[in-house]
């Protein structure tokens, strides 16, 4: 579906979603918590990149972008389609939507490049708070994922010989991440760690980054190996 | 005895045949030869002169003439009687067996005298002196060669099925019965493809043994039909037979019977029709056992049929004084018929309790007869082309005889056998196979490959171990590999015996067997019973949910009732899709499940992080849905009913239990929730629920608020699954008791 020429000022959401009925309630969710969106949806991969192409800059030029991303796709997958986002307009905050919250996708997701995640079966109201939390930076953490990155980050510190690198973890996050693996909320850990909520949700959402540049380079180190030999 | 294998004995008879073929043809060649062939005409009872041998020593006399007299000897028309004993009196056999006598003593002079007398138009009587030679194997009369063979044939014949059942009375029976007709059809031959005369004496010791034979066979198919398919009398009774018609035989022999008639062929007639009779009340008395019918069908249609179309188109008109229609050489050949159909019986009708594999090991003897053939084939081929060089000789060896030869041989002869590892795989592939019949298939297939033997078959009694039986021609096998115990017989081809390293290796295979298949049945029984407590969860947790959100009226209460159902399929997802979940992951999902639930209902959490968040003790399936479902459950009910502002949470471990306990500050627990909802969940489900794996659940009300208390033990051992499970059972009954297919 194509948007008609909208004003600027407008807040901006595509989603990603091959299931019609659940397109139209995530669409409904959207709208309760952001009153004057205009939302765009797309079916496909191969639509979603063919809408990106035409209307990807403008959408990424206004501020407060959206785009909710299913995993599933029929033609292949939302991981993708983050990539995509994250490489050509990273001004677009990426959401992904799914089931299941210790899915491997959802972590290769985060990895891709995603900065959320939203639980499809939940209530729309919960959804609307989860959502806002996402637009203002406090991305949640299930605690299947947040072992999952530790394992992560633990493995790269050991690969990598280079301590200055930017994508190993500060000792806080380190904390940060054991905690919420353990189950505990961000107001919570925070009041473990004697830290404002803000902080630890903070933290959260560099992890999230972290994990995307490390990802990346070690796609990257991949990537040369492969061509040396 | 052992030492009689089949192969043995059949390659003992196929030399006992060569030397008798090699007899019976000295006896007929080693005869004077005219190299003439007599005829008698019908219309002038004349001997007529109907072909000279152009090699022979008569080559300058013209045929056809009539041969009046040899020396002295005026010939009569008798002379050339093809069997002696057609004559109805014995002075009519005593007097022709003088003059052949004579006649035989004139051919054997240097000289021989053939008076040729004129034709009808009277010309003068010519006298032709040929000097006797050595008669040439091509001038014996196909009569000859039909009674050779039959004589032959049914020797083997007999012999093959003896070789297969060596102590059996009937077997036995059977090969003496084509002992003698053997012993008939020889001598036969011999004199009765004479060209003129053979002396008097060695023809009277021919005929005696021809009578021998023929009534030979008769009581052995009397006696044969007396005790098969079912003994009609007592073993002793069976003498009476010889006890009748040797002295019969006797009196023949010595011509001490009133006329050669009564002495010779009312025996045999009579003998017939006792076979007859007898056959009859083996059909009467068998008529309730279809099998026992259908050997004897067939065996006694071809004895019946046999030796009925000999004795009805030879003896019969003999007896009526009337000319036999066909000539008794070829009419042997009716003999051969019997054991041919013999054959057919065995193959279709389990004659004497044999069956296809009995053809086995002439295929074996043909491959046998096939070698020796080409090698003489090489000799004499290479005696004949004696101008053939050397280097041609070798290549022709080299090319074309060792190739064909050792292929045959491979065929035929050598013996396949496994190396260890290949027995090994065998072993695996058979227990590996997907369907019982495919096992079955696999196991029997390896045991040919084995052992090679002429049979396997279904052995008829019970057998618990492996066992040699007949000293060494029969290996028992107990029940394994989906198939029913098994007998393997004559092993190799009958060519060895089974013995105590095949003993030793048989029982081997059978333990890995055994070995293997209980493994594939314990994982076989845990992979059912994993299927059945997920296919549980889905029917009792997730289908019941759905059913009652299909009867909520409010859209609010069928939404929730759909996100249970959801949270429901997500734990039993996370529950396969590790080995085992680990408690202390378990404790970390459910606590920020919680949190969020209750915060989202305005309730704060306190559930601190304890020692046990560490443990990495591993949940059985079971206990993992059981602690979550309790939990959700105790959660559930503090946001409908509690009406609280916090909810503490303690989880402990120790001595193999998970104590946990769900507290809330809230208006305290009223008995009618205590009760349960209608819905079948609420805190009576808890407390059913954990109760069904061993576990126990309680209610304790507090100052303010309740708290819900839940223990579970850790470990299978402990858990005791208190549910009726139906299949479960059933199943492992079946596996209990193996019944296997044949």
């Amino acid at each position: 579906m194509t948007l008609p020429s909208i004003p600027a000022s407008r807040r901006q959401v595509l989603i990603v979603e091959d299931q019609a009925d659940t397109r139209a309630w995530l669409g409904q969710m959207v709208r309760s918590a952001f009153k004057d969106a205009d939302i765009a949806e797309t079916p496909s991969c191969a639509a979603t990149f063919a809408w990106l192409k035409v209307h990807g800059a403008r959408m990424a030029a206004n501020s407060g972008a959206v785009a909710l991303i299913d995993l599933g796709m029929p033609d292949g997958s939302g991981i993708d389609i983050i990539r995509e986002l994250n490489a050509r307009y990273p001004a677009i905050l990426r959401v992904v939507t799914t089931i299941y919250d210790d899915d491997r996708h959802l972590f290769d997701a985060i990895a891709a490049g995603a900065q959320g995640y939203l639980l499809k079966d939940r209530h729309p109201d919960t959804m609307v708070q989860y959502l806002y939390r996402i637009d203002q930076g406090e991305p949640p953490l299930s605690p299947a994922i947040a072992h999952r990155m530790l394992q992560h980050f633990t493995q790269i510190k050991r690969q990598t010989v280079d301590p200055d690198s930017t994508c190993a973890l500060t000792a806080r996050e380190v904390d940060v991440l054991r905690l919420l693996g353990r189950g505990l909320r961000v107001v919570e850990a925070a009041r473990v760690l004697g830290l404002t909520h803000h902080t630890v949700a903070g933290y959260v959402k560099v992890i999230y980054r972290k994990l995307n540049i490390s990802s990346r380079a070690e796609a990257a180190i991949e990537a040369a190996r492969r061509g040396l030999t | 005895m052992a030492l009689w294998l089949p192969n043995r004995i059949i390659q003992a008879t196929l030399l006992l045949c060569v030397a008798i073929v090699s007899l019976t043809l000295w006896t007929a060649l080693h005869q004077p030869w005219l190299g003439l062939s007599l005829n008698l005409s019908p219309e002038t009872q004349a001997i007529t002169l109907v072909g000279i041998h152009p090699a022979g020593p008569s080559r300058g006399i013209a045929a056809p003439a009539r041969l009046a007299a040899v020396g002295s000897v005026v010939l009569e028309p008798d002379d050339l009687v093809e069997e002696p004993d057609m004559f109805e009196s014995y002075e009519q056999t005593i007097r022709f067996l003088r003059r052949q006598s004579a006649i035989a003593n004139l051919l054997r002079q240097p000289d021989v005298s053939l008076r040729l007398a004129g034709g009808a138009s009277g010309a003068a009587d010519i006298v032709a002196v040929v000097k006797p030679a050595s008669r040439p194997i091509g001038d014996l009369p196909a009569a000859f060669w039909v009674q050779l063979v039959t004589g032959v044939g049914t020797l083997l014949i007999g012999v093959f099925v003896l070789a297969l059942r060596p102590a059996d009375l009937a077997t036995r029976l059977f090969a003496l019965s084509g002992a003698m007709i053997a012993l008939s059809a020889l001598t036969a031959a011999v004199y009765s493809s004479r060209e003129l005369a053979i002396d008097g004496s060695q023809f009277r010791i021919l005929s005696a043994l021809n009578h021998a034979g023929s009534l030979g066979f008769g009581m052995a198919m009397i006696s044969l039909f007396l005790i098969y398919p079912r003994r009609l009398v007592p073993l002793p009774a069976l003498w009476i037979v010889p006890a009748v018609f040797a002295p019969w035989l006797a009196a023949d022999i010595l011509r001490l019977a009133p006329t050669q008639t009564i002495g010779s062929q009312l025996p045999t007639l009579i003998e017939m029709l006792l076979i007859v009779a007898v056959v009859l009340v083996q059909w009467i008395v068998n008529r309730r056992d279809p099998r026992a019918r259908a050997a004897l069908a067939w065996l006694g249609l071809s004895v019946i049929v046999g030796a009925g179309a000999f004795v009805s188109l030879v003896i019969a008109p003999i007896l009526i004084q009337s000319v036999p229609a066909i000539q008794q050489g070829y009419a042997f050949g009716f003999f051969l018929l019997i054991y041919a159909g013999l054959s057919l019986g065995v193959a279709r009708y389990r004659l004497f309790d044999l069956s296809e594999w009995a053809f086995r090991i002439g295929f074996y003897t043909g491959g046998m007869l096939l070698l020796f053939a080409i090698d003489a084939a090489l000799i004499l081929l290479l005696q004949m082309q004696q101008a053939t060089s050397l280097g041609v000789a070798i290549l022709f060896v080299g090319f074309a005889y060792l190739p064909l030869r050792n292929t045959l041989w491979s065929r035929f002869v050598a013996r396949q056998s496994l190396a260890d590892h290949e027995i090994f795989r065998s072993v695996i592939d058979v227990s590996l196979a997907n369907t019982a019949p495919e096992r079955s298939a696999r196991w029997r297939a390896l045991l040919d490959k084995l052992f090679d033997p002429l049979a396997i078959e279904e052995s008829g009694e019970a057998v618990s171990a492996v066992d040699v039986l007949d000293e060494g021609v029969e290996l028992l096998l107990p029940p394994v590999a989906d198939t029913s115990a098994l007998a393997i017989r004559y092993p190799w081809q009958g060519r060895r015996l089974f013995s105590t390293p095949h003993q030793d290796l048989a029982r081997e295979l059978v333990r890995l067997l055994r070995y293997t298949e209980e493994s594939r049945h314990a994982y076989e029984r845990g992979s059912r019973e994993e299927r059945n407590r997920i296919a549980r969860d889905l029917h009792d947790d997730v289908g019941a949910r759905l059913l009652s959100g299909l009867y909520k009226t409010e859209i609010g209460d069928t939404h929730s009732v759909l996100r249970d159902a959801i949270a429901d399929i997500r734990t039993i997802v996370s529950g396969l899709s590790v080995e085992r979940p680990v408690l202390g992951d378990v404790i970390a999902a459910l606590r920020h499940e919680s949190g969020e639930r209750l915060g989202a209902a305005g309730i704060d959490l306190h559930w601190p992080i304890a020692a046990n968040d560490d443990s990495v003790t591993p949940l059985d399936y079971r206990i993992y849905r059981c602690f979550v479902s309790a939990h959700r459950e105790a959660i559930s009910n503090v946001i409908r009913h509690a009406r609280a502002r916090n909810v503490e949470i303690r989880v402990s471990e120790a001595d193999g239990l998970l104590h946990i306990t769900v507290a809330d500050d809230g208006i305290g627990i009223d008995p009618v929730y205590a009760a349960g909802s209608p819905s079948g969940h609420g805190l009576r489900g808890i407390i059913q629920r954990v109760g069904d794996i061993g576990g126990n659940a309680g209610i304790r009300p507090q100052r303010t608020g309740t708290a819900v208390e839940i223990t579970l033990p850790l470990t299978v051992c402990h858990l005791v699954d208190s549910r009726p499970d139906a299949h479960l059972d059933a199943a492992d009954r079946e596996k209990q008791t193996p019944v296997f297919e044949g």
